[in-house]
């Protein structure tokens, strides 16, 4: 070879010696004297070329990347997090990795279809067409693997969703899910299996696979263009293909990779549109629950676009089954292009399948920008397709998008290369316009589109011969439904023999049996559901039915129809077999003596929910209705005990004091309710008699008070702790509001003094408060409520002295400093409160520097203008202005980590240092409450220590970004002026 | 610029020879510009890395034998390292659970107190009152401090 470079009598000799012992000489004649076709589309035929070098990128990379990744649980995103943060390079390596994996899917897939542009899938090249079709699966397969080996949060949820719709996948769903899965659910064993996937098993099957695509290249030669523009290619005599072809590969690559470094420092974390963004960010958490927006890399989002199109249920087929079987028979069109396109195969030109290619690239296209969000901004974890307006509007700006792509690619076809044939194109953009204007789904649009095509299809067969493959996809697509149809769901198989557990049909009683089988105007009583329930039910479930049956009190059909048609569990149903008062004040049959039916909303009061009085803790506790009311569980009429145990109608509605002292015949007895909870109190009724409640109801009789029924409810009390008692801890406010916030309700009662109306805004107040949002908004059930300062039973309005003790329960250091400072008594020289002065009551909002600020709504300033001494102005100054000094620093410096954390650094270590600053700063606000300079200064001090290391770790951070910044330059500069040495060298061996 | 040099008479000769050894050079440069990151990426960390695994320095040793406790990073955690009644070395993360306040030791008391809202926590990261909703997560520690002491995570293998 005569190209080699400066040193040519040594490189000379070399080469002769390697040739004399290898013979090296024919396969350089053999390079030499193979020829790229020259045409104008010659650009083309670079893609393959480099598509198999961002493959040795990845494999350069991916081996670097193995040396500090650790697979596994514990250690595969730690490890991450140190190669990216902490060795040096690690970031680079990592950044190109990506970044060349996701160019390489794009250059993988450019190939495919300027190949099927060209048409050199055309015999005798049908087996480099299937080779390329099956290692554009493996790059897929490639990224797939790959994108949850991080084991970050977003990779564990996209790897849960993209496995799950193998399940789809017919007869060996379930089983080829558990094998990828390596179990039911994604875990550890998942991302062993993808691992071996990911560095073992495809990398061997694509080498193979390169080696025979390769080979058959050679062995055929490239191929020609078919119809570039329908003129039939000139023979040019071509471009040799070493050195000529291979130096202008050599010039791409070396643009590539340059351009790849650029990338990678510019955007590490990728260019950050959905489907491709690689930010570490949290650990997979098996546990989290799932969040909307989670994406599938870019070249998956149109299958996942295409499950959101598809509805639950779809002729007859499970959505996901009726969206892959569509998904596999676009593949498969696409896969046997080379028998499907008879014409290519004769050498003649197939207009329709240019056009097929074109349409598949809108069709995939449109639906990815859907995926996209496209014409909607959303905040991150939110899934706009929810609400259907932002869904429509996403529909009609990616219609908007792909219509004009199309309309303009089809005048570019139509103008430069006389184009004629657009069916396809025509079809897709139809759908897309249906779908984005009309607002049709997108299966319908897609369904009219279809029609669409095969009216067109016929149009052309009457005019003449053509178009085989649109009539072959028409009758697919025309014969696919009522195939699919014809799966009907087989009725589920009703079971004959009772399975153990149960009583046998067989030994049901007659009676019961009458029941069961009873039918009105030739139509069962009893549906499928109930039937199915009452098979369900346990023995003495059962045998309980069997008894009320023949007791009576299970009086017919619909009886027993109403009873199986609550939704309550098997015990529930137990308890109200058992007890005769549920089953005749629920029968249908005796509607004079109701009591139990469905709550309806429109008249709450009338009729119990029966599901809510067995969810009773009494009733499940054994304490039936005759507990309270009278009577027995097992009388089977009314009997004179029944309301015997409280005063009359009449009397009990007037004046509600007996209920107190009802409740309290067990509840005050610690004999009596040691049997069903020792620890609960019985103290109830003793402190009650001292609340203000209980004064004015015992003594006032006053039915207006609250008593036990108005805050624990009557049928369908609750534990405390059950989230659906009134008295739960989130409850309590609304609870306590149902009076206290109803001003008609609460008028005429007074403070203390007589005189002062009673407020009703405290609800209004606490929701808005730094505790009302803990605890209703981000349920922290640790923020207190209501009864946290006014007590329970004993509930009465706290003395000045003691809210600030209620204050300390939690906020324990502000009330020890506090005690030692001035302020504490000159507090109680005025009878201030001690908290309560400064950041109010039922409206503590969370506390702001600003109340220090000697402006004139600053908390301190109005109050020393007023009762203290020029000194104390001060302290307050001082302290304000140390204060917003270090938090004005520290602000400064997050925002700072913020700009780094966005250039690609791992800023662990900062954010740790910003957390210490963060603490000493909340200490130094917490050092205010000594009122006290020294001390003050002493937590202001380390402050400022944390601040100064903080500082210099960010300043040490930056100077690592410029020292990238100016390798980026430097390494650009090598990488061009290679390149451009590159080009001349080109020109001078094309001239030769 | 250069298609009117190459067109000059008689310079094809010397050109060629100028442009193979600015491109043999240039490759060179290139090349180490390649090489470069790869080679420092390749030399190992002093400290081994350590997200899942620190060894804490003699200052921070000298640290918690004086206080009784320390807040060291492993990874993205603070952790809460103490000695126990029985100088026993213990380790959980010093977040709480709460809040997210970093929390402290109290040896007079033997509990791990947080300062935002009075939460306490025995020396094992049980809550013990207050209103922190979980107890804090435990952590590995080996050592003690007369030798060396290492941090790790919870099960990590």
């Amino acid at each position: 070879m005569s190209a080699t470079p400066a040193p040519r009598n040594f490189a000379v000799r070399a080469w002769e010696a390697i040739d004399e012992r290898f013979q090296l000489s024919g396969l350089v004649a053999f390079l030499s004297h193979k020829e790229v076709p020259v045409a104008h589309s010659i650009v083309w035929y670079y893609l393959g070329g480099l598509s198999l070098f961002l493959f040795v990128v990845q494999i350069g990379t991916g081996i670097l990347l193995l040396m500090n990744y650790q697979v596994g649980e514990n250690t595969s995103y730690e490890s991450m997090k140190v190669l990216v943060g902490r060795v040096p390079f690690g970031w680079l390596i990592r950044s190109i990795h990506c970044w060349s994996a996701h160019l390489m899917s794009l250059s993988v897939l450019a190939h495919l279809f300027s190949v099927l542009f060209v048409k050199a899938y055309r015999k005798p090249r049908e087996l480099t067409w299937y080779s390329g079709f099956a290692m554009l699966g493996l790059v897929l397969g490639f990224g797939f693997s790959g994108y949850l080996l991080p084991w970050n949060e977003l990779s564990y949820f996209a790897t849960a969703v993209g496995t799950d719709s193998v399940k789809a996948v017919p007869v060996v769903g379930p089983w080829l899910l558990r094998v990828l899965r390596g179990g039911e659910e994604v875990s550890v064993q998942t991302l062993y299996r993808f691992f071996a996937l990911h560095v073992c098993i495809l990398p061997l099957v694509m080498a193979g696979l390169i080696g025979g695509h390769l080979l058959f290249i050679q062995r055929q030669g490239m191929a020609e263009p078919l119809e570039a523009g329908h003129e039939p290619a000139k023979k040019k005599g071509g471009m040799p293909f070493f050195p000529n072809f291979a130096l202008r590969d050599l010039l791409l690559w070396v643009i590539v990779l340059n351009v790849l470094a650029l990338l990678a420092v510019v955007l590490p974390f990728g260019p950050g549109i959905p489907g491709a963004e690689w930010e570490l960010g949290e650990k997979a958490n098996p546990l989290k629950p799932a969040y909307p927006g989670i994406k599938p890399e870019w070249y998956f989002l149109w299958v996942y676009q295409m499950l959101k199109e598809f509805p639950a249920h779809f002729l007859g087929m499970e959505g996901p089954q009726a969206c892959l079987l569509l998904a596999t028979v676009l593949m498969g069109i696409a896969f046997f292009v080379p028998l499907l396109d008879r014409n290519a195969a004769k050498g003649k030109p197939s207009p329709l399948f240019t056009d097929l290619g074109v349409a598949g690239i809108l069709f995939l296209g449109f639906l990815t920008l859907k995926a996209w969000d496209l014409g909607v901004t959303v905040p991150k974890g939110k899934d706009p397709t929810a609400d259907p307006v932002l869904a429509n509007t996403i529909a009609r700006t990616a219609a908007l998008w792909i219509l004009g792509i199309g309309i303009a690619v089809v005048i570019l076809r139509r103008l430069k290369w006389k184009h004629s044939a657009f069916d396809f194109t025509i079809a897709v953009l139809l759908q897309a316009a249906l779908n984005g204007f009309a607002h049709l789904s997108w299966l319908v649009s897609g369904g009219i589109a279809l029609a669409a095509l095969a009216a067109m299809a016929i149009a052309r067969r009457m005019k003449g011969p053509g178009a085989a493959a649109a009539s072959v996809l028409v009758l697919t697509a025309l014969l696919a439904p009522p195939a699919r149809a014809e799966e009907k769901a087989a009725p589920p198989a009703t079971a004959s023999a009772a399975p153990a557990g149960h009583v046998a049909e067989a030994s049901w009683p007659a009676d019961f049996r009458k029941m069961f089988e009873a039918a009105e105007k030739g139509v069962p009583v009893l549906d499928e559901k109930a039937r199915a329930r009452f098979q369900a039910l346990p023995t003495h479930a059962q045998e309980l039915f069997f008894a009320a049956a023949k007791a009576g009190t299970l009086s017919g059909g619909t009886h027993l129809a109403a009873l199986l048609a609550l939704d309550i569990d098997d015990r529930k149903v137990e308890l109200i077999l058992g007890d005769n008062c549920f089953l005749c004040h629920s029968n249908p049959d005796l509607p004079d003596e109701i009591l139990f039916r469905k709550r309806e909303k429109t008249d709450p009061l009338r009729h119990l929910d029966i599901r809510e009085v067995v969810a009773d803790v009494h009733v499940r506790g054994g304490l039936m209705c005759a507990g309270c009311h009278g009577g027995k569980p097992t009388d089977l009429e009314m009997t004179a005990d029944i309301g015997k145990r409280w005063p009359s109608s009449e009397v009990r509605r007037k004046d509600r004091s007996w209920i107190p002292e009802f409740c309290a015949r067990c509840h005050s007895s610690s004999e009596f309710m040691r049997a069903y909870n020792p620890s609960l109190p019985v103290d109830q009724l003793l402190k009650y008699r001292t609340s203000k409640h209980g004064q004015l109801l015992l003594e006032k009789k006053d039915a207006k008070a609250a008593q036990c029924v108005s805050c624990h409810g009557v049928h369908g009390i609750r534990p405390p702790d059950s989230t659906n008692s009134l008295v739960y801890r989130e409850n309590i406010p609304a609870t306590c509001g149902r009076c206290h916030a109803d001003a008609a309700y609460m008028k005429g009662y007074t403070k203390d003094d007589g005189v002062t109306p009673l407020p009703t805004n405290q609800l209004e107040q606490y929701k808005k408060s730094v505790h009302g949002l803990a605890l209703l908004v981000k349920h922290d059930v640790g923020a207190p409520a209501c009864n946290s300062c006014h007590g329970n039973h004993a509930a009465l309005p706290p003395q000045v002295s003691f809210v600030s003790q209620v204050c300390r329960t939690c906020h324990a250091a502000n009330g020890g400093l506090f005690d030692g400072s001035p302020h504490k008594k000159a507090f109680e020289k005025h009878g201030w409160p001690e908290c309560e002065t400064c950041h109010g009551k039922h409206d503590i909002t969370r506390p702001t520097d600003e109340m220090l600020s000697d402006d004139p709504k600053g908390l301190c300033h109005a109050c020393h203008a007023k009762f203290g001494e020029p000194k104390c102005d001060e302290t307050a100054k001082y302290f304000y202005a140390s204060i917003t000094t270090l938090r004005t620093s520290h602000e400064a410096l997050g925002h700072d980590v913020d700009r780094l954390a966005e250039r690609g650094f791992d800023v662990d270590e900062l954010r740790f240092q910003s957390s210490a600053v963060n603490d000493a700063l909340r200490k130094t606000r917490l050092g205010i409450h000594t009122f006290d300079r020294s001390d003050f200064t002493r937590n202001s001090d380390a402050t400022g220590q944390a601040l100064d290391g903080l500082k210099k770790g960010v300043a040490n951070v930056w100077k690592e970004y410029r020292f990238r910044r100016n390798g980026l330059l430097l390494a650009t500069v090598l990488i061009s002026l290679f390149g451009v040495l590159l080009y001349l060298k080109i020109r001078e061996v094309d001239r030769r | 610029m250069e298609s009117s040099l190459s067109r000059e008479p008689g310079a094809g000769v010397s050109r060629r020879r100028w442009i193979d050894a600015f491109l043999g050079t240039s490759f060179v440069a290139w090349a180490a510009a390649v090489v470069y990151p790869v080679l420092r990426y390749l030399t190992p960390l002093k400290d081994g890395g350590g997200a899942n695994k620190v060894t804490l320095t003699d200052a921070q040793k000298t640290e918690l034998g004086n206080n009784g406790f320390l807040i060291a990073r492993l990874g993205t955690d603070r952790v809460l390292l103490l000695k126990d009644k029985d100088q026993k070395l213990r380790a959980m993360s010093a977040k709480c659970t709460h809040e997210g306040c970093t929390v402290q030791f109290v040896p007079a008391d033997g509990i791990v107190w947080c300062a935002c809202h009075n939460g306490k926590f025995a020396m094992d990261g049980r809550v013990i009152s207050g209103p922190p909703p979980r107890p804090l997560a435990a952590f590995n520690v080996e050592g003690d401090l007369k030798g060396a002491v290492t941090v790790s995570r919870g099960s990590a293998a």
